[in-house]
């Protein structure tokens, strides 16, 4: 009886690692797929039709039932799709700030970056304040919109030196490279100092004026500390933010380039669970962001 | 007689067969039918209300039915379901088709061993109350079994004891049973009361000793007329060495000789098991308890659900946060959160302001995805609410 229970425990172990191996998929691996996410960035870039691609993704889970990540992908465009259309209702200064950097996190998330713009542009109009004129440079960069983009940046260059963010010192020098001033911008980032840690985007700029002044050793070096110094959480947007940016868009077939997006984070990732309070959160000890 | 063992390996095969198919197969938290469990958070329930990470009141019905059972069949738990025990036999069962000779180790040190589970459970009791939290994960042979369950990661530590238990049991008969088991230590306590007991009669014994060589847990029957150590499994071996008829006989109360003691075990434990299951899905008890501070309305409403994803307290606390959302999906008007975990779910009971909200706005606060601003990125809802697909709303 005792080759019994040795049985039992060997089946068990068995079926056990038999299951272990069958981890349900994270993404979607139909042949399709890539196929509903063009076709939701057309509804949302060009249609701007959110209920269309919401539906897109609500048809891809009812075909692909055990597929969560589809599930959650309409969970969340329909969530963003009720604040981008509450964003014109909405009259408290607060909440609409709290809207509009939640779509705005999404639409960068899928390299949105058109939808992006218009959430920034419609926020610049309504606070008027350097936090946001950077945001939408940022934007209009990335979508080629670079004559705007200097327009902004001279309309900043107005604003006091104390209003103006950090980041200001990088994206002005990527301005001066994408209008044709490259020597200019190698100049003004010459002897900036960045803090790799609490501004990692800015390396991202960086990169981009050593690209445009044909410095691609550099320009590599840069976008490799940008996502050691991007969290894990992040790691997907930035990535395809790199892989969208025009700038970089001659290396994708390097395999430097392609080395350098396979760079993994090297920060830690806080382990906050996004509850209301920390003085009550089994987590405090560990998560460094305290709210 | 044969049939005591028999029974006992069918259950042991059983019980650890279920367990194994439980955590890897079903991937179901079997720590909420943890006896020990109910012993752990038994002073911060009665203190606080509340019962800690992944624990839940099931662990206080499986806890009192084991306490029934040893009270009528001593340590029939340690021989017939643990599988630690399972494990330990298995491992020696092992060693001896291997040649490998059993460490005997003098009383006097066995003696000093055995008080060692006291201490350890005292210490486990007093720093699962300060630190409210489970304190055992981190040495814990059995949650590294069943950890893989859990939402928690198993402390390398829990594994470290577990191979320990699995290489000492080569060469020890059932060493964390006998000396560090905690959860032995409570049970002997209801265990020396036993109401049945083996007894031997001592005009008929030769004293041959067999059946005190046969005991696992080393119990000198061969020197007793009646065996009221606390520590005995009820697992019949001494009875099946005996060479003498009706030398050494199972009684009830002293007195009355028990037939077929391997029946009246296996239909106990079945039984008492049963029951506790039975009774953790029917009489859920809340472990987890928030009201909002706000004034309570003349009409309250409750919503009950049942809702994967809460693990433990942390994690209801998370629900509340889903509650108190400032988003498109706020809930202006819920009013207390009462979770009661169970086996593979928990319920949620929301009492809210019928005149403010409703039983969907709850449910779209609980699973809509947020965006969580201090990482800047949108997180999905880690709860399902059982019976609500938000497909079909949409």
């Amino acid at each position: 009886m005792r080759t019994l229970v040795l049985v039992a425990l060997t089946i068990g172990v068995g079926i056990g690692l038999a299951q272990a191996a069958d981890v349900p998929a994270e993404n979607p691996n139909d042949p399709n797929a890539l196929a509903l996410e063009q076709k939701v960035r057309q509804y949302i870039e060009t249609d701007q039709d959110y209920q269309a691609a919401v539906t897109a993704y609500a048809q891809a889970a009812r075909a692909n039932p055990t597929v969560q990540y589809y599930r959650d992908q309409f969970a969340m465009l329909r969530s963003v799709s009720k604040m981008q259309a509450a964003l014109p209702k909405e009259s408290l200064p607060e909440k609409w700030r709290a809207y509009a950097e939640a779509v705005r996190a999404y639409h960068y998330s899928k390299g949105y970056y058109q939808a992006a713009l218009k959430v920034d542009q419609a926020a610049q109009v309504k606070f008027n304040e350097p936090s946001f004129a950077i945001r939408k440079i940022e934007t209009l960069l990335l979508v080629g919109q670079d004559a705007q983009a200097q327009s902004a940046v001279q309309a900043l260059a107005q604003a006091s030196a104390d209003a103006v963010p950090t980041r200001w010192q990088t994206l002005r020098p990527v301005v001066l490279a994408h209008t044709g001033q490259a020597d200019q911008a190698l100049a003004a980032v010459a002897d900036l100092k960045i803090d790799a840690k609490t501004n990692p985007a800015s390396l991202f700029d960086l990169a981009r004026v050593y690209k445009a002044a044909k410095k691609v050793e550099e320009a590599l070096d840069c976008l490799r500390l940008f996502l050691e110094h991007t969290v894990p959480t992040e790691m997907a947007t930035s990535k395809n933010m790199i892989s969208l940016c025009a700038d970089f868009r001659d290396l994708q077939d390097q395999e430097a380039f392609k080395t350098v997006l396979a760079t993994q984070s090297k920060v830690a990732q806080s382990d906050c669970s996004g509850g209301s309070s920390c003085s009550t959160c089994a987590l405090k000890g560990k998560c460094s962001s305290s709210k | 007689m044969a049939n005591v063992r028999t029974t006992r390996h069918i259950l042991q095969g059983l019980f650890l067969a279920l367990i194994l198919m439980g955590v890897f197969v079903f991937k179901k938290n079997l720590e909420v039918w943890c006896p020990f469990g109910g012993v752990e958070c038994l002073s911060l329930y009665i203190h606080d209300g509340k019962m800690l990470c992944a624990l839940g009141a099931s662990n206080f019905f499986i806890l009192a039915a084991i306490l029934l059972l040893t009270l009528v069949f001593k340590r029939v738990f340690c021989g017939y379901i643990c599988p630690l025990g399972t494990l330990a036999e298995g491992m020696r069962y092992l060693a001896k088709k291997c040649g490998i000779k059993p460490v005997e180790l003098p009383v006097a040190v066995d003696r000093v061993l055995s008080v060692l589970k006291y201490v350890i459970l005292a210490g486990l009791l007093w720093g699962t109350f300060k630190a409210t939290e489970l304190i055992f994960r981190h040495g814990d042979p059995c949650f590294a079994m069943i950890g893989s369950g859990t939402n928690e990661e198993v402390p390398w530590t829990a594994f470290v004891v577990l191979g320990a238990l699995v290489v000492a049991s080569l060469f020890v008969s059932m060493p964390f049973c006998r000396w560090f088991c905690p959860l032995a230590a409570v049970l002997n306590v209801v265990s020396r009361a036993g109401l049945t007991r083996i007894h031997r009669d001592t005009t008929t014994c030769i004293d041959c000793g067999r059946c005190s060589r046969a005991c696992p847990m080393h119990i000198e029957v061969a020197k007793r007329p009646s065996i009221t150590e606390a520590r005995c499994l009820a697992c019949g071996e001494c009875l099946l060495a005996c060479p003498v008829s009706q030398t050494l006989t199972w009684r009830f109360l002293g007195r009355h000789p028990i037939k077929h003691p391997a029946r009246w075990i296996a239909v106990a434990i079945v039984l008492c098991l049963a029951g506790a299951v039975t009774a953790g899905r029917i009489v859920p008890l809340p472990t987890f308890i928030n009201a909002r501070d706000v004034e309570r309305p003349p009409v309250v409403a409750e919503h009950r659900l049942r809702v994967e994803g809460v693990a433990c307290s942390g994690s209801a606390r998370q629900l509340v946060f889903f509650l108190d959302r400032d988003d498109e999906y706020a809930v202006p008007g819920y009013l207390k959160v009462l979770t009661s975990p169970g086996p593979g779910y928990v319920e949620v009971r929301l009492q809210y302001d019928p005149s403010q909200t409703d039983p969907n706005a709850l449910v779209d606060a609980l699973v809509e995805p947020y965006y969580h601003a201090a990482e800047s990125r949108w997180r999905p809802s880690p709860f399902r609410v059982e019976g609500y697909d938000p497909l079909t709303r949409f």
